[in-house]
């Protein structure tokens, strides 16, 4: 697996960002090797010597605070230019003709509810890209702060209540890229991660077109029993799309990872996480509703089967 | 339409100012005789080109009906760069003449103290930017006119007892200091308040009547929409006015240091150094 | 060469100090209350160290469940609180009561009484914030609390209360402590010791205390806000309830920024002294220094939002901010050239001090450095709140700060007790310190910058991620044990060490000019002073080709025109000024930005304020007469127009009492709206402010019927009379904002 990284970028901001990092890092580099150097230099050359007379009083000469003033502005003028051409480049596109974002991502304690607003789509946890295309994206928030970042895709943002911002994603590579919260927003916030996954345009209107299908209804008799288990529960009292006190559910099988990026989705940890979801992501508000194994084994029969 | 055809239309060429500015200049070839020293008469010039670029150039053009932020701009110039120059451009000896007449020097002692001069300063800028006062300013030319003139006057008040060519008109250098920063706090905190209040502070900026087509330039090209507009003014007087306070601040430490605080030692009652010294110190043995 | 001391003949008096438990307790000896912000500090150090082994031991792998979040998030919570409020701030405090009065050449600090308090709200505070610990749960929200997860509904123990309660108690003693020193530097400086000619520490603990001024009470008018929000349910920084949470992130930073240079500028002035001790040399470019210490402070003020870049504050903001923040860079690298430059062509000894203070020019490179990337907007909009942040962080607070404070510890050492701190233990403690901090802290700017996020109790197990946290972790223990030999050594030192003398390292600053440790009125005799080292110029009385100020006679100090009280009474109104121009500015916001909810112009009636305002200016009025009347001996009347000035000031307050009762019984409350939570938080701060000028009215008005104030001038009244005229000058602010403006259109 390919380390998340901003040193490998998959968006053209990412890659601006990138070139921008590294000049500031080279520069940095440049700066402490001469002043390491000076000091490692004058403490190995200069040090006292029994019996040495007092060295020259020298208090300083103004023409070298000025050369440094100089050179310290000609460092920042360095970075400053290529700094304002980069957020020229990454600034949302502006407009009368606004369409409205192509996904609204909405940050709640701890998961990310995303919206396809122009396909009617509701999912959570998983950004879906189409590869090269820029999307316009809009970050809201339903209770803290907290902050998207897919270091891969590009700049982060913070999801602030009552200030809903605009940034613009994309992904010129095929791909999986993960991501976190990295504004602390409370107990779950180490937890709170999501991933982008970018694919070619034809597989994203798959994936669109499916993510619009109901999921089918469920055929085994485990599954029948789970999905009145799953009433009886009333388990979409939080995870009603209306509601998204949790995650909407209605394709929970199609996901890659449960509980916002906390491990893969299988039936597997699927029903770790139903018999005790404190275990695997301390703090969130999940219940545990001390169910069966029996009782998980149908319920899990039911999610599978929405996909 | 390219930004330099934007700016070409927006250039006033007005020519009383410009010949405003250039009898500013004369005046002061005329008075000043040989030898020039260049120090001050360069500050003086610049001080006078300043003068001409803030109210002869688009920033007039584009500040008068346009832009917030154009306008916060001339004023920043008006409030922050001219005055400074012009005073710095004065010689001591033209003060002293000056100071000679008893009623120059009557008014000159009673606003050079920091407390009148700070609060007129600092007082007229902020009074200029509450909304009712800047948008009569914007709909009439004769108090826009008046606007940038107490703009001038108030700030050469202001920056009076900072820079005045004689010693005894400056502020001690602490003194000096403190008076700068908190006028650079007071400046910042305004700039603030522009910086988040809500846009339409001043609705003459929010659809300007556009005699020349500028408008799409403006809000698509340069993207100054009227709430980015009120923002960049708030940021102009927020951040690169701080920095004009700060650089005062410094030049102010500057001289301090050059001067070895003159005003505050004085001739004392210890006895010379080698004398005094040989009673606290032992040759070693 | 010759060899400094202080001439044998001047007797010294015998020392008198008691030295039980309680004579420290009650002392008001600026170094002994000194010395106990240093012990007290180091107890706080660790505390936090002991917190921060713990966050590493919990990291040492992915998916670790030795520390649950809750835990996890209360331990970064009080570290980073601790380590900033009760440690390294208080613990450059503490340097600076104990050196700044010797320093100048002073017989004590300005206030000694005040400098008591100051450190006893200092313990308080601290100790407020770890009965958190007892009360139902520490605080878990981070230094920086940001709202709403501070606000009720997320945050609902007590431990965010006992947090904001501790923090305004340090902060009172912090900014009573920048008033005191600010004071004792401006005040009570020895013959000769021009402003132009302070050695550097305290040149950087005055424009220190400044910053202190200008940044504390922006924390304190937050504090309360937060604490108004939570306990009387407002809703000021609560969106949920029309606030705004961008707003906190303004007032933290506002305050928060300053407070970086708040702790870092009193070390910068500790190498500056340390560097050209031990090189020989005079510092290079004084002037530059010193000039470059003020631009710092002042850039610091304004260019708080590049800690917001990730917030979406637009491109226009984050361009200005990235400027203005850059700026910073410049003279902070002036300063870090002009010390290695003070280095060269020295004649450089290696002490343990020494050494700190070279690694602090390494460290704090890497630290500005890194902090320079964070000005590149779209580089900061990656390695935001990551832990690139957390070693950008460390390297300026620990590389930087505390290693200057350690270097002060064995520079100063000696003269506080009398003794060197032992130097083979010394070396111990610099290498292991060194190679434990860099294991530490390098390896998490890879981590930050391969995405590990800020303040998570654990991580997936991804490629590195595990195996560069070992490393870190270990570096920590390192570290940890560094710091063990530094206590051990100061612990066996007191004891064992070799007896100091008075100046054992051969310094110039006065402090060296008296015996270790000072006796309790510091000097027998100031030497006398003609440049910026007065004990060099003494040992070279012969010194020719000096600049200008050696070939004049000595010259003395003018003193200054004011009284000490009256200066630090101006200098505390600064400070409250400051205070409520915070107030200020949410109102203002909030009644541009109105929410739903009754407004000024529906609810307030400025006639009746307007009458209430007319006793407050008259009020000021008859104060200042009054005081005419004493300053030309008519006693009797200068108590009956003090008495006028109490019943004025008294009929506002009476008024100020009606109009909230209105308010409140209409059901306009702190809770209501906006515009209710702002009005009252303004309006009650000032009546309190008032209500605390009557008070001290009345204290003068009963002592001038006990027979005092029979001079012509006394301290005491001109003090209190400036404070209630500023109290005036503030309700006249306020009346225009509240009252005229919501009925001007």
């Amino acid at each position: 697996m390919q380390v998340s990284s901003p040193f490998n970028p998959v968006s053209p901001q990412g890659l601006a960002t990138k070139s921008l990092l590294e000049l500031v890092l080279w520069l940095g580099a440049g700066v402490f090797v001469i002043v390491a150097g000076l000091v490692l230099v004058a403490a190995i050359r200069f040090r006292a010597r029994p019996g040495a007379p007092e060295p020259p009083q020298v208090e300083g000469r103004h023409q070298w605070e000025y050369v440094w003033i100089a050179g310290a502005v000609a460092v920042l003028i360095a970075i400053f230019i290529p700094t304002v051409a980069m957020m020229r480049a990454a600034a949302p596109p502006g407009g009368s003709e606004d369409p409205g974002p192509d996904i609204i991502i909405i940050g709640h304690q701890w998961w990310w509810e995303i919206r396809y607003p122009h396909g009617g789509i509701l999912t959570a946890n998983e950004v879906h890209l189409p590869v090269g295309r820029p999307m316009v994206t809009r970050l809201e928030s339903a209770d803290v702060i907290h902050d998207f970042w897919v270091p891969q895709v590009g700049r982060k943002e913070d999801l602030t209540p009552g200030y809903p911002t605009t940034v613009v994603l994309q992904a010129d590579r095929p791909g999986t890229y993960l991501g976190a919260c990295v504004e602390f927003c409370g107990a779950g916030h180490a937890w709170m991660r999501i991933s982008v996954i970018a694919e070619s345009s034809q597989a994203f209107d798959a994936w669109l077109a499916s993510e619009r299908q109901p999921p089918p209804p469920p055929a085994t008799p485990e599954a029948v029993a789970g999905e009145k288990l799953y009433a009886s529960l009333s388990c979409d009292h939080c995870h009603a799309s209306t509601v998204a006190v949790g995650p909407d559910l209605t394709h929970i099988a199609a996901r890659q990872t449960l509980a916002a990026g906390r491990i893969a989705n299988t039936p597997d940890t699927l029903g770790r996480w139903l018999a005790d979801p404190q275990a695997l992501k301390p703090g969130v508000l999940m219940p545990d509703f001390r169910l069966t194994p029996d009782q998980i084994r149908d319920l899990v029969a039911y999610l599978e089967t929405r996909r | 339409m390219t930004t330099w055809h934007a700016l070409a239309l927006t250039w006033p060429w007005e020519p009383s100012t410009a010949a405003g500015c250039a009898a500013l200049a004369g005046v002061y070839l005329g008075l000043a005789g040989r030898p020039l020293g260049w120090r001050r008469t360069l500050s003086f010039m610049a001080g006078a080109s300043v003068l001409l670029l803030a109210l002869d150039s688009p920033l007039d053009g584009l500040g008068d009906r346009y832009l917030f932020s154009a306008h916060m701009a001339q004023h920043m110039l008006l409030v922050l760069i001219v005055p400074p120059l012009l005073i710095l451009g004065i010689r001591p000896a033209w003060a002293r003449a000056a100071l000679a007449i008893p009623a120059v020097r009557r008014i000159e002692r009673a606003l050079r103290r920091p407390a009148p001069a700070w609060i007129i300063g600092t007082g007229t800028l902020c009074a200029w930017h509450v909304p009712a006062l800047y948008n009569r300013a914007l709909a009439s030319d004769l108090v826009h006119i008046g606007q940038h003139l107490s703009f001038l006057v108030a700030s050469t008040i202001f920056w009076w007892p900072v820079c005045a060519p004689l010693a005894e008109a400056r502020t001690p250098a602490l003194g000096t200091v403190l008076y700068l920063l908190a006028a650079s706090l007071a400046s910042s905190g305004l700039g603030i308040v522009l910086t988040f209040a809500p846009p339409g502070l001043y609705p003459a900026y929010l659809h300007p009547h556009d005699p020349l087509g500028l408008l799409p330039t403006i809000r698509g090209g340069w993207g100054l929409t009227p709430a980015v507009d009120e923002q960049v003014g708030g940021l102009l007087m927020w951040v690169p006015g701080g920095l004009v306070y700060l650089c005062a601040i410094l030049a102010t430490l500057g001289r301090w240091y050059r001067e070895g605080d003159e005003q505050e030692l004085r001739a004392g009652d210890a006895a010379p150094p080698g004398r005094e010294a040989r009673r606290y110190v032992t040759p070693m043995a | 060469m010759s060899e400094l001391s202080l001439p044998r003949d001047i007797p010294r008096p015998a020392e008198t100090r008691d030295t039980g438990l309680f004579a420290w307790i009650a002392s008001l000896d600026h170094k002994q209350i000194g010395i106990m912000y240093l012990i007290a500090t180091l107890v706080f150090f660790l505390a936090g160290g002991v917190q921060a082994l713990l966050m590493r031991t919990q990291l040492i792998r992915p998916e670790n469940t030795l520390i649950g979040p809750g835990t996890f998030d209360e331990l970064f919570t009080m570290h980073g609180t601790t380590m900033i409020f009760l440690v390294v701030m208080p613990m450059l405090i503490g340097f600076a009561t104990y050196l700044v009065p010797l320093q100048v050449g002073a017989r004590d600090i300005a206030f000694p009484r005040m400098n008591a308090m100051s450190f006893w709200f200092l313990v308080f505070g601290g100790l407020l914030l770890y009965y958190s610990y007892l009360a139902g749960g520490a605080p878990d929200v981070g230094w920086f609390s940001y709202a709403p997860l501070s606000e009720r509904p997320y945050s609902m123990t007590t431990g965010v209360d006992y947090w904001a309660l501790g923090l305004l108690s340090t902060g009172i003693g912090t900014i009573t402590a920048g008033i005191n020193l600010m004071v004792t530097i401006l005040a009570l400086r020895a013959p000769g010791l021009a402003l132009t000619r302070l050695p550097l520490f305290t040149w950087m603990v005055l424009v220190n205390s400044v910053l202190i001024l200008l940044a504390l009470p922006v924390l304190n008018a937050s504090l309360v806000e937060l604490l108004i929000d939570r306990l009387l349910n407002a809703h000021v920084f609560a969106p949920q309830g029309g606030g705004s949470a961008v707003l906190w992130q303004h007032y933290f930073w506002a305050f928060g920024h300053p407070e970086v240079y708040i702790m870092v500028l009193p070390a910068f002035g500790m190498i500056s002294e340390i560097i050209p001790v031990f090189s020989s040399k005079p510092i290079y470019g004084y002037e530059f220094v010193a000039a470059s210490t003020a631009a710092i402070a002042f850039l610091s003020l304004v260019v708080w939002a590049h800690h917001m870049f990730a917030v979406g504050l637009g491109f226009a903001s984050d361009v200005f901010f990235a400027i203005s923040s850059m700026l910073i860079a410049v003279p902070t690298g002036i300063k870090i050239l002009n010390w290695t430059a003070t280095l060269w062509r020295g004649s450089i000894r290696l002490t343990t001090a020494m050494l700190f203070c070279l690694a602090f020019l390494a460290m704090f490179t890497i630290g500005g450095i890194s902090g320079v990337s964070f000005t590149a907007v779209p580089v900061d909009w990656q390695v935001e709140d990551t832990y690139y942040v957390v070693a950008h962080m460390h390297y300026v607070l620990f590389g930087g700060t505390a290693f200057g404070m350690f270097g002060a510890f064995y520079y100063w050492f000696p003269k506080m007790t009398g003794r060197l701190l032992d130097e083979t233990l010394g070396k111990w403690h610099f290498w292991l310190a060194l190679v434990g901090f860099n294991l530490t802290f390098m390896i998490q700017h890879v981590l930050g910058l391969m995405g590990i996020p800020r303040r998570v109790f654990t991580y997936p197990n991804l490629p590195y991620w595990g195996s560069f946290n070992v490393v870190s972790t270990i570096g920590s223990y390192i570290l940890a044990l560094s710091v063990l030999v530094f206590i051990w050594n100061m612990l066996r030192s007191l004891r064992r060490g070799a007896p100091a003398g008075d100046n054992p390292w051969g310094a110039w600053s006065l402090e060296w000019a008296t015996s270790s440790p000072p006796p309790e009125h510091n000097f027998d005799r100031v030497p006398p002073i003609w440049g910026r080292r007065p004990l060099w110029d003494l040992a070279h009385p012969a010194a020719s080709g000096r600049p200008p100020w050696w070939r004049e006679l000595a010259r003395r100090t003018r003193r200054p025109a004011m009284p000490p009280a009256q200066m630090g009474m101006l200098i505390f109104i600064g400070s409250e000024a400051t205070f409520f121009l915070v107030l200020i500015i949410s109102y203002a916001y909030y009644h541009l930005n109105p929410s739903p909810g009754p407004t000024a112009s529906q609810v307030l009636h400025p006639a009746a304020a307007g009458l209430n305002t007319a006793f407050l200016i008259a009020s000021s009025v008859t104060l200042w007469w009054g005081m005419r009347e004493q300053h030309r001996g008519r006693r009797t009347s200068f108590i009956a127009w003090l008495g006028v000035t109490i019943v004025l000031g008294a009929l506002f307050l009476f008024g100020q009492g009606r109009e909230w009762l209105g308010l409140l019984t209409s059901n306009v409350t702190v809770a209501r709206d906006l515009f209710g939570a702002t009005f009252f938080t303004l309006t009650g701060f000032h009546g309190l402010h008032v209500f605390l000028g009557l008070l001290l009215l009345g204290m003068l008005f009963v002592l001038a019927l006990l027979g005092q104030f029979r001079g012509r001038t006394s301290v005491g009244v001109e003090s209190v009379s400036l404070y209630w005229h500023f109290v005036d000058a503030v309700w006249i602010v306020l009346y225009t904002l509240i009252y005229v403006w919501a009925f001007i259109k």
